[in-house]
């Protein structure tokens, strides 16, 4: 909670901080040198307004621009923020009491958080002389911006240079960098906060958008999303186009044999001749030689051509996954994305080799034999068309309601795949705690939802199909009664009638191949939102365009003011102001859930702070190119990932085109040589998931080996000595005292001793640093580390129970 | 243990004898001392069977050298050297892929390698495959017996169609 308090008490006479309403004329507004946004209005219901402050007093106003309230500046005693859980309010202290400025959901949070120290220099400040209207705020000129939303580059490094009170007053003329200073008139600038909030919201809907889109995927056009699946088949355009001509011929083929069925029977009723007869007869063979042919040639085109295009969406699927940020993998479950790269992508395949194709040949047929059939016979064709419209509302009845069950279906099978996932993850685990039936049921209870959407499914489409069935069966008689009658009036020929009750039965065909094209349709639109969600989701450490290749780092981070909460209403790092000197060592320190990993992980930029900014050599990390950034630091974490290949791949993951030799020196550094030629197969041997398996320890020096190989600059080392017993340890331990000579290395390690060697300690309690200097140093002046020492020490002076 | 680092940048030849005793133990002389009984560790048994190869004690298994190639040895103990590693190295090569069939539950195959025609008998095939590099793989049966299996671009015309059927 961040509170401010007011020293110049000249109270101004008359106006009450209350609730008179009235217009607020456009003065205010201009006058304004913040102006922040609030969504939640006194009486807890959501509501857009803002909170405007100006040299003589702070106002909200509505979004039509009425007053609401206002609080004059000598009235107000003190300016609290508090947060809350997902939001938070601005409280003022009159002399009523504590009185609502405003209430905000989370995304306008850092606005005010960035605020604060302007407000409170704001409310030092003596009230300005009557008649000097217009002169600014202290230490402010003009009107300025305020953007809870994040903001590139090392502006916001800057920003954090004054946390709060009188330091805010300091760097008030140097304008922390969210609060930008405007060069335009003031109304124009006063952009109000919660940009962000906005940024999040559909521009059409205005509902709430997962990955800072534009347009919600609900909003998002149908035609543009089947235009951005054809685009994927635009490298393949001359395959496509000829499979559209053979589509074209194939259709023409289909359409002639009725009407040379015509023929015949009008030859046989009319008396016709041998040898029209044989010429009908080959004519018809000659259309099903060709017609084979073409459709023998599509299937082979077709093929090619969904196969390829199948491993274009696929492979853009996975750059898409790869270029995503980490906080985008921890708010969901990974086994989902496999069933995305491929099950989504065979969708989008077949639609685009099939459906797609399917869907313009069976448009192509129903013209094509409606022409005929006026052809045939037109006033009998009119009378064929009134059921059309009842498909079409039927059609449009069916529609929403098989895709909301379409969905529910796909959300099933997520739900299914999601367990088995979870499960064999965490087999040991279930295996340990003997907990084989509980999972049994989780799963057949996800199960049984999914056999029961795909049951309503089918009912609803096996109630609907036989009704198609049904009208097309009536109208078919109905054309026979009623086309009998007129060959028996002498009106049409049998030969005519025939074809044409041929042609109804094509046309109907089409019709009912759109009620079944709605679930391919939907399932296809489905899978292409998925996949299009995960390749339109911005990355949340994006790289900025003009981004830096680092050419030399010699390793000096520094922290400035770094705010960092992986959830946004909880700060897990609060207002760290840390200097790591090129080549210290530096041992991080605290209970756990201090946030000790949260600053590496910052440091390796898998986030961005909310606040403040992290520096590298004095570049800051946004502005680096993040490829570049992660190639200069080497990570040894607790759990070593292997990957399936062998240990000299695995070794020489960061450094693809490292020498035999090379790999074998930073084995030896890391004291893993002779474990690993005591294998079988040296380096040869097989690791990972498939592979041989090793013990913590040595994966822990195939880690190490991996680090020493990239010869990094900085060196991040989180708990790496943990999951080893002493004696391992002593040798890991060996092997990172050759690694992080001449390197910056920021360790963290739950056993104390373990950072013996490190220059300087860094001790963090709830988010802060709370304590920093050597060992001895910490030790003597008894804080917070000499507690920690100390109930280590008694843990190991207990006897263990068990050996 | 410097020594052995030492060794890999040495300019100077370093003087290594390896023989077999009598017994037919593979024993070392290093710079002229001897060092009794030792065994030889390709590093990189598949991709460079000859070189990288770390000299040990027999007993402890402490590394005593490191040699960066076979052919820098004089021919004596080189021959010494590579009929050890023979000996200790029983990985066949396929040569030839006659066929690969899949016989009820198993697949198998019927191969000519270094060591003569073999059979191999494998009940899940996807596991017995391992790539070691680019167009390299160890094959492994199901009595865990392993082959390597490289180079199947340059094999004759039917061992590679048998490769395709599952490659």
């Amino acid at each position: 909670m961040l509170g401010v308090t007011g020293k110049g008490k000249g109270r101004s006479a008359g106006q009450h901080g209350g609730d008179a309403a009235g217009t607020i004329n456009s003065q205010r507004l201009s006058e304004a040198w913040l102006r922040l946004k609030g969504d939640i209005n006194e009486a807890r219901q959501f509501q857009r307004y803002e909170l405007v402050f100006t040299d003589r007093e702070a106002a909200v106003v509505d979004e039509t621009g009425r007053l609401q309230r206002r609080f004059p500046k000598g009235t107000i005693e003190q300016i609290e923020l508090r947060e809350g859980v997902a939001g938070g309010a601005l409280m003022l202290l009159t002399r009523d009491g504590f009185r609502e400025g405003a209430r905000f959901t989370l995304p306008y949070m850092e606005a005010y958080r960035e605020a604060m120290p302007r407000i409170a220099a704001w409310l030092d400040e003596p009230l300005p002389m009557p008649g000097a209207a217009g002169s600014a705020a202290p230490g402010i000129a003009g009107a300025a911006e305020v953007w809870p939303g994040q903001q590139p580059g090392q502006e916001r490094g800057a920003a954090a240079q004054a946390p709060g009170g009188e330091a805010g007053r300091e760097a008030a003329p140097k304008l922390p960098p969210r609060v930008q200073r405007s060069a335009g008139g003031a109304v124009a600038a006063a952009k109000p906060a919660g940009a962000a909030a906005e940024r999040n919201a559909c521009q059409v809907c205005g509902r709430r958008l997962w990955h800072r889109q534009t347009k919600c995927l609900r909003c998002s056009n149908k035609y543009m999303m089947v235009r951005r699946i054809l685009a994927y088949a635009q490298p393949h355009r001359r395959l496509m186009i000829a499979s559209g001509m053979l589509l074209l011929v194939s259709i023409v083929f289909e359409l002639l044999p009725t009407y040379l069925m015509k023929l015949l029977i009008d030859n046989f009723t009319s008396g016709g001749s041998p040898s029209a007869l044989m010429g009908i007869i080959l004519a018809m063979a000659a259309i099903h030689l060709v017609g084979t042919g073409v459709s023998m040639a599509r299937s082979f085109i077709g093929l090619r051509f969904g196969g390829k295009l199948m491993g274009d969406i696929r492979k853009v699927t996975f750059e898409a996954i790869m270029r995503l940020s980490m906080s985008y993998f921890d708010r969901r479950q990974v086994s989902q994305f496999i069933s995305r790269v491929q099950n989504d992508t065979e969708e989008l395949k077949g639609f685009l080799t099939e459906g797609f194709v399917q869907f313009l040949s069976q448009v192509l047929l129903a013209a094509g034999v409606l022409g005929l059939l006026f052809y045939l016979n037109a006033p009998l064709t009119w009378m064929i068309l009134i059921p059309v419209p009842f498909l079409a509302v039927g059609f449009f009845w069916l529609w929403p309601r098989i895709r909301i069950m379409w969905y529910a279906q796909w959300m099933s099978i997520m739900n299914v795949n999601n367990v088995i996932g979870e499960s064999l993850q965490g087999i040991r685990v279930i295996k340990a705690f003997a907990q084989e039936k509980r999972e049994k049921e989780r799963f057949g209870k996800a199960n049984d939802t999914l056999v029961k959407r795909m049951i309503s499914m089918g009912n609803l489409w096996m109630g609907v199909s036989p009704l198609f069935s049904l009208v097309i069966a009536a109208f078919g008689l109905l054309v026979w009664y009623t086309g009998g009658k007129s060959v028996l009036q002498g009106g049409m020929s049998l030969g005519t009638l025939t074809a044409y009750a041929s042609y109804l039965v094509m046309f109907f065909g089409p019709l009912q191949y759109f009620g079944g094209s709605l679930n391919m349709i939907n399932r296809v639109l489905g899978s292409a939102e998925r996949i299009f969600e995960l390749m339109d989701a911005p990355s949340d450490t994006p790289d900025r365009k003009d981004a830096v290749e680092l050419d030399h780092v010699s390793g000096e981070i520094r922290f400035k003011g770094v705010r960092y909460g992986y959830d946004k209403s909880r700060s897990v790092l609060k207002d760290i102001d840390l200097t790591i000197r090129p080549g210290e060592m530096v041992g991080l320190v605290g209970p756990s859930g201090a946030g000790k990993s949260t600053l590496i992980n910052l440091v390796c930029r898998f986030y961005d702070p909310d606040a403040g900014g992290i520096s590298l050599d004095g570049v800051d990390l946004r502005d680096i190119a993040q490829e570049s950034l992660r190639s200069r630091i080497g990570v040894v974490l607790q759990e070593t990932f292997l990957f399936d290949g062998t240990i000299a791949q695995n070794i020489a993951y960061g450094m693809k085109d490292a020498s035999p030799e090379k790999i074998m020196e930073a084995a030896r550094l890391a004291n893993a040589h002779d474990f690993i030629c005591r294998l079988p197969e040296g380096y040869e041997t097989q690791v990972g998931e498939r592979g041989h398996r090793l013990s913590g320890g040595e994966k822990q020096r195939i880690a190490i080996a991996r680090a020493v190989l990239l010869d990094p600059a900085i060196l991040i080392l989180d708990e790496a000595t943990a999951s080893v017993d002493t004696e391992t340890e002593r040798a890991i331990q060996e092997a990172l005292s050759r690694l992080v000579r001449g390197r910056t290395t920021i360790a963290i390690a739950h056993r104390l001793s373990t950072l013996r060697g490190a220059d300087r300690l860094i001790v963090l309690e709830h988010g802060r640093i709370v304590e920093s200097g050597t060992h001895e140093e910490l030790y003597q002046s008894k804080g917070t580390y000499y507690r920690l020492v100390e109930s280590q020490k008694q843990m190991t002076e207990v006897p263990s129970e068990v050996g | 243990m410097s020594g052995n680092i030492v060794f890999m940048h040495r300019n100077q030849p370093y003087e290594v004898m390896l023989y077999h005793s009598r017994e037919g133990y593979l024993k070392a002389v290093l710079g002229g001392e001897p060092m009794g009984r030792v065994k030889l560790v390709r590093c990189f048994p598949y991709s460079m069977p000859d070189r990288l190869i770390s000299v040990r004690t027999a007993d402890t298994g402490k590394e005593l050298l490191l040699l960066p190639s076979l052919d820098h040895l004089e021919e004596e103990s080189r021959i010494a050297a590579v009929l050890e590693l023979e000996r200790e190295y029983m990985i066949p090569r396929i040569e030839r892929i006659l066929s690969i069939r899949k016989k009820g539950p198993e697949w198998v195959w019927s191969v000519d390698t270094d060591y003569g025609p073999s059979t191999l008998h494998m009940s899940i095939l996807h596991e017995g495959i391992h790539e070691l590099a680019d167009g390299r793989w160890i094959v492994t049966d199901d009595d865990g017996r392993r082959f390597e299996l490289s180079n199947v671009d340059r094999m004759d015309k039917r061992s590679r169609e048998q490769w395709e059927k599952i490659g």
